[in-house]
């Protein structure tokens, strides 16, 4: 599951509507939209916001080992030209003067750039770097719920010294958005393609249930059991487990010694 | 190959740091205060990363020479070790760095000179002694060199210094440096040897052992000295097949009789790296094998260690009597 994190509405409004995003008919402190593979919320803008946005959403998905974090905003930006869209490549907090390093292990097709997060938007520029509101706060949050290769912050510009700051229309927020959508599908696909090479799903190993039904198991000594069958298999794919093995009445601790027995008969062979 | 840099500010300016600046010109560089920002945080995955490493430009403040293990070493009374570099551009299945470290970025220590100053810091404390310095703890010793030229910068003191002894330890093929310069007694090149199917299911993006041998060979002829390094030493049901037809090769490609030395060493990493790489590559059939905790390590069951540590001296002992040989238990 990837998790998108916008301040805005008319930020988030071309992405609910290219990924045909449903809103979670529930009540929720942030508006929240979904399909099978993502989720989006509306954070609010400011660090604090997003990094509460970003807990909130982690605590209601539940705990999921790789979940893929992608905070997109609008940002200024002392050297890009308007309408640049770039993955942070180093996030700055001002006030705290923290900094993080989002690592990019893919090749993103957009720009990258580096990132003040600031908490209240000046006339000033920063040379070399964007300007925004939220990335520190959620890029930090985000990276206590999940491996940091998988949390990224992708920022489109919206003012530079050359268009400074100005209210922008919300539907001109969106555009900017929904111009980059085909650089925000490469970032979400990468992404993907990330956690799948990672996501070991806790797969239950072959005959762990049969085995499970055979007599009660104490918390370790399923870990135990789980561990063993895994070793097994990894060792012999093929192996075809004689249940006969298991002596009755089954007591748990035979039969994980019978596992450990059937572990030390198998060939091991690298090709 | 290197996209990304991380550039820590106080070595801006040093002249390491100005060349691979030059030559990675393309590369996106990214400033920070300290590496430790970038390197080793928490919520990383050494496995992710090590799809595309960055290359961190650092300087060391201190503990740039330790003192090696009491069991470390071939023979010399004074064992020391270091680091230039913390990762290497490799991929083994049973490294222990994957364990180590959460970040697969290469952080280079560019302020060489400091490593040298501390060797000369301990030869003087040991003036009677020859003292040894092995390079390759956290890296591969030569792989990167092309990049670092770190042989460049560290020959010129070992030739200075007839009392100290340098080891490189290395997989790799690149030896174009060493090749360049007049062979030093002193020094030796060892290289890491496994099987040719171990080399393909366990040690990915190495060279193949065709390639290390004809490097030794080169490095021979030469005039350098050349040790065989056969770790770790790892099981399989043909295990003696496997290294037996290692031995033969080497035995039929080298000159056995220039051979400085040879070593055997047994697979062992600490419980807790051994629970993060089995994290990491869950599915790996090498830590399904017969392995056991002794003390806090993982190592294979003893007695099987103490076999093929023993069958694969033996061995040795047939194709090169007149050779060094050593067993590295730890
Ligand atoms: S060559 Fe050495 S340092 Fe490099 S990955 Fe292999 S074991 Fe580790």
């Amino acid at each position: 599951m990837l998790t998108i994190v916008t301040a805005l509405l008319c930020e988030a409004r071309p992405l609910i509507s290219d990924f045909n995003l449903k809103k979670v008919p529930e009540s929720h402190p942030y508006p929240i939209y979904r399909n099978d593979e993502l989720n989006l919320v509306i954070s609010g803008i400011g660090k604090i916001a997003s990094a509460s946005a970003t807990a909130y959403v982690h605590a209601l998905n539940g705990s999921c080992n790789h979940s893929a974090w992608l905070n997109i905003g609008l940002a200024g930006h002392s050297d890009y030209e308007l309408e640049t869209g770039f993955l942070a490549i180093k996030i700055i907090d001002q006030s705290c003067h923290q900094s993080w390093y989002p690592s990019i292990i893919f090749e993103p097709s957009c720009q990258t750039g580096m990132l003040i997060t600031v908490d209240q938007v000046g006339k000033k520029y920063h040379p070399n770097y964007g300007v925004d509101m939220e990335a520190s706060g959620f890029y930090a949050t985000a990276c206590r719920f999940t491996t940091s290769e998988l949390v990224q912050c992708f920022k489109v510009v919206s003012d530079n010294p050359q268009t400074p700051v100005r209210k922008i229309a919300a539907n001109e927020a969106s555009k900017l958005i929904s111009d980059q959508m085909e650089h925000i599908s490469s970032i979400i696909d990468a992404l993907g393609q990330l956690q799948t090479e990672i996501d070991t799903p806790n797969q239950t190993p072959p005959f762990f249930n049969e085995i499970m039904a055979l007599c009660k198991m104490t918390h370790s000594e399923q870990l135990l059991l789980r561990e063993k069958l895994k070793r097994l298999f990894l060792l012999n794919p093929n192996h075809e487990m004689d249940f006969s093995l298991f002596v009755k009445p089954h007591q748990s601790k035979d039969i994980l010694f019978v596992l450990e027995k059937l572990i030390s008969e198998q060939k091991v062979l690298f090709q | 190959m290197i996209s990304t840099i991380y550039l820590e500010n106080e070595v801006r300016d040093h002249p390491v740091t100005k060349a691979l600046l030059l030559r990675f010109q393309n590369a996106t560089v990214i400033p920070c205060d300290r590496y430790t920002e970038v390197f080793n945080r928490k919520a990383q995955n050494f496995r992710l990363q090590k799809k595309k490493p960055s290359l961190i430009l650092a300087r060391k403040h201190h503990g740039f020479v330790m003192k090696a293990p009491d069991s470390y070493g071939i023979g010399g009374t004074q064992n020391y070790y270091f680091s230039h570099m913390l990762n290497c551009i490799y991929d083994c299945r049973y490294c222990f760095l994957q364990g180590m470290y959460r970040s697969a970025h290469y952080v280079l220590f560019v302020n060489y000179e400091d490593f040298t100053r501390s060797m000369e810091t301990i030869l003087d404390e040991h003036p009677d002694d020859e003292v040894w310095f092995y390079s390759g703890y956290d890296c591969d010793s030569l792989a990167f060199d092309p990049v670092t030229c770190f042989t460049d910068f560290i020959l010129p003191f070992f030739k200075k210094y007839d009392r100290a002894r340098l080891e490189f330890r290395t997989k790799s093929t690149q030896i174009r440096s060493l090749l360049k310069h007049i062979p030093l007694s002193n020094c030796v090149v060892a290289f890491s040897l496994s099987p040719e199917n171990i080399t393909q299911s366990l040690e990915a993006k190495t060279p193949p052992l065709i390639n290390r041998i004809e490097s030794m060979r080169r490095l021979q002829k030469a005039g350098w000295n050349v040790g065989i390094r056969f770790e770790p030493l790892i099981f399989s049901d043909d295990y003696k097949t496997r290294y037996g037809e290692l031995f033969s090769i080497v035995a039929s490609q080298l000159d056995m009789s220039r051979i400085h030395s040879i070593s055997v060493g047994a697979f062992r990493v600490p419980k807790p790296y051994f629970k993060t790489m089995v994290r990491l590559y869950p599915d790996e059939k090498l830590f399904a094998g017969p392995l056991e905790e002794e003390d806090g390590t993982i190592s294979y069951q003893q007695d099987l260690q103490e076999e093929m540590l023993e069958w694969c001296s033996q061995q040795i002992k047939q194709f090169a009597p007149a050779c060094h040989h050593y067993q590295c238990r730890n």
